[in-house]
């Protein structure tokens, strides 16, 4: 841009910037689930994502007294069980809601398994995956946002218990 | 080998009584039948002596692990969760295998409580941990697993069980011992069914549940149901059947723990990790370290215990 479109529209090219910081923020906190209620969120530019469970599967479980993690390196498609929980109503596996690597798993859960009960959003996340630029993109597509969550909660309220 | 996966409300009976091969039949079956929505599989079956651990369970602390290799009763320890128990030929095994979203447990608890209680005269009640009670009685305990398309809740009901074997077998002088997160059990007093109305056998009550079944699932009369031979299937069946087998199964995915025993008076703490001996931690010149570290803890159990308190 020229010295003189730069100087008339400083004012735009602001609000451009922050308009745009702000887009970026809210994608790398949004969160998106799977039918199965699995969440995963985007944490840095290095396509990176945390993968936990929600909040409806962690009530739907009950306490959670055991996790088994996978170990670091894993590659995983979607779908695939990743981790399995024991709670005291069952052995349950969590499913990659995306495909990925694992790159780091939440030690805090060997010994505080009920991490996952008491902070499913944050504290209680599993595993971290390093995902490819095709996979992040078609997060929005194949999963569910957190409006479309919600929705596809309300609709499924009758459903039996876990 | 087709007709046995198809779907549907079905009833079948194994004619195995090996807990290895049940376990496994079990696995395959919830693996690979084509359930259809809003139907259930009813599998019964029974074994010879044996205790089960549930997945993440540490058999040294829910059984007397000497005492069973004694007797030759044998150890298993299933994939669903929950707690330990002892199966014999009068304790009758109860899994309702349905799709993910179909799962309820105390659906299934209530339908059996109900029957019981109709055609037996009997009080037996449903528990919020998902137990069946007869007053303060446990004659019931429940565990589960959920995979992704299909889920499955099993229960033992005891009929006519010989409690004192029972007894016996469960009880573990190294509970006190052992510090770690598995899953231990949540004892309780135990009943037969036969104790409190003594016309109750295994014959009559897999009779009843049969027939009860398929009203329960709104169908006129008994339609489906077969007696079936795990021999038969034994190709399909025999990677789970061997991996239930195993002792890497059996001892090593049990989670971290430490056994502390005493030693010329002093505790010394074996660590172990996927079933093998991590760390000793106690007086250096008393014990022969080279001897553990890097053993798989089980095959060393016995020299541990010649220690213990020498």
């Amino acid at each position: 841009m020229s010295a003189s479109a730069l100087f008339l529209f400083r004012h735009t090219i602001k609000f451009h910037s922050i308009r745009q910081f702000h887009v970026t923020a809210r994608a790398l906190n949004e969160r998106f689930y799977t039918k199965k209620h699995e969440w995963v969120q985007l944490i840095n530019s290095k396509n990176e994502v945390r993968i936990g469970i929600s909040e409806f599967a962690q009530n739907a479980l009950g306490d959670v007294v055991y996790c088994e993690l996978p170990a670091i390196g894993t590659k995983l498609k979607r779908e695939e069980t990743f981790a399995t929980l024991e709670s005291v109503k069952a052995v349950a596996d969590c499913f990659m809601p995306v495909d990925g690597e694992i790159s780091k798993v939440n030690e805090n859960l060997k010994t505080q398994a009920d991490l996952i009960n008491k902070s499913s959003y944050s504290d209680g996340w599993l595993v971290q995956a390093i995902v490819d630029d095709k996979n992040k993109n078609d997060m929005g597509k194949i999963l569910m946002n957190e409006a479309k969550y919600k929705e596809f909660l309300e609709k499924n309220k009758d459903a039996v218990d876990h | 080998m087709k007709s046995i996966l198809r779907g549907g409300n079905r009833v079948l009976i194994s004619k195995s009584t090996n807990v290895y091969t049940n376990l496994a039949l079990e696995r395959y079956l919830a693996e690979n039948i084509k359930h259809q929505p809003k139907t259930r599989l009813l599998l019964l079956w029974r074994n010879q002596p044996c205790v089960v651990v549930g997945r993440y369970q540490n058999p040294f602390a829910e059984s007397d692990i000497k005492y069973l290799s004694e007797k030759q009763i044998d150890l298993a320890r299933r994939y669903s969760g929950g707690g330990t128990c002892y199966h014999d030929l009068g304790n009758l095994n109860v899994t309702i295998v349905t799709t993910r979203e179909d799962y309820n447990r105390k659906k299934n608890l209530h339908w059996i409580v109900n029957t019981l209680n109709e055609a037996f005269n009997l009080t037996l009640h449903v528990t919020d941990r998902d137990d069946i009670f007869l007053d303060t009685f446990k004659v019931t305990g429940s565990a589960s697993r959920l995979e992704r398309l299909y889920a499955y809740h099993h229960f033992t009901l005891l009929i006519n069980s010989y409690l004192n074997d029972l007894r016996r077998s469960l009880k573990s002088e190294d509970q006190m011992k052992i510090t770690s997160k598995a899953t231990s059990s949540v004892r309780s007093s135990v009943l037969n069914l036969a104790d409190r109305n003594n016309s109750i056998t295994y014959e009559k009550t897999i009779a009843l549940l049969i027939e009860k079944f398929f009203q329960w699932n709104n169908e006129k009369t008994t339609t489906s149901c077969d007696y079936i031979d795990p021999l038969l299937y034994y190709e399909h069946i025999k990677d789970f059947e061997n991996e239930l087998k195993s002792q890497k199964f059996l001892y090593q995915v049990t989670p971290p723990f430490v056994y502390t025993i005493e030693h010329e008076k002093q505790p010394i703490e074996i660590s172990v990790s996927n079933g093998i001996i991590t760390d000793i931690k106690g007086n250096d010149s008393i014990i022969d370290k080279k001897n553990f570290l890097g053993q798989l803890f089980h095959g060393v159990y016995h020299n541990i215990q010649k220690l213990n308190k020498t």
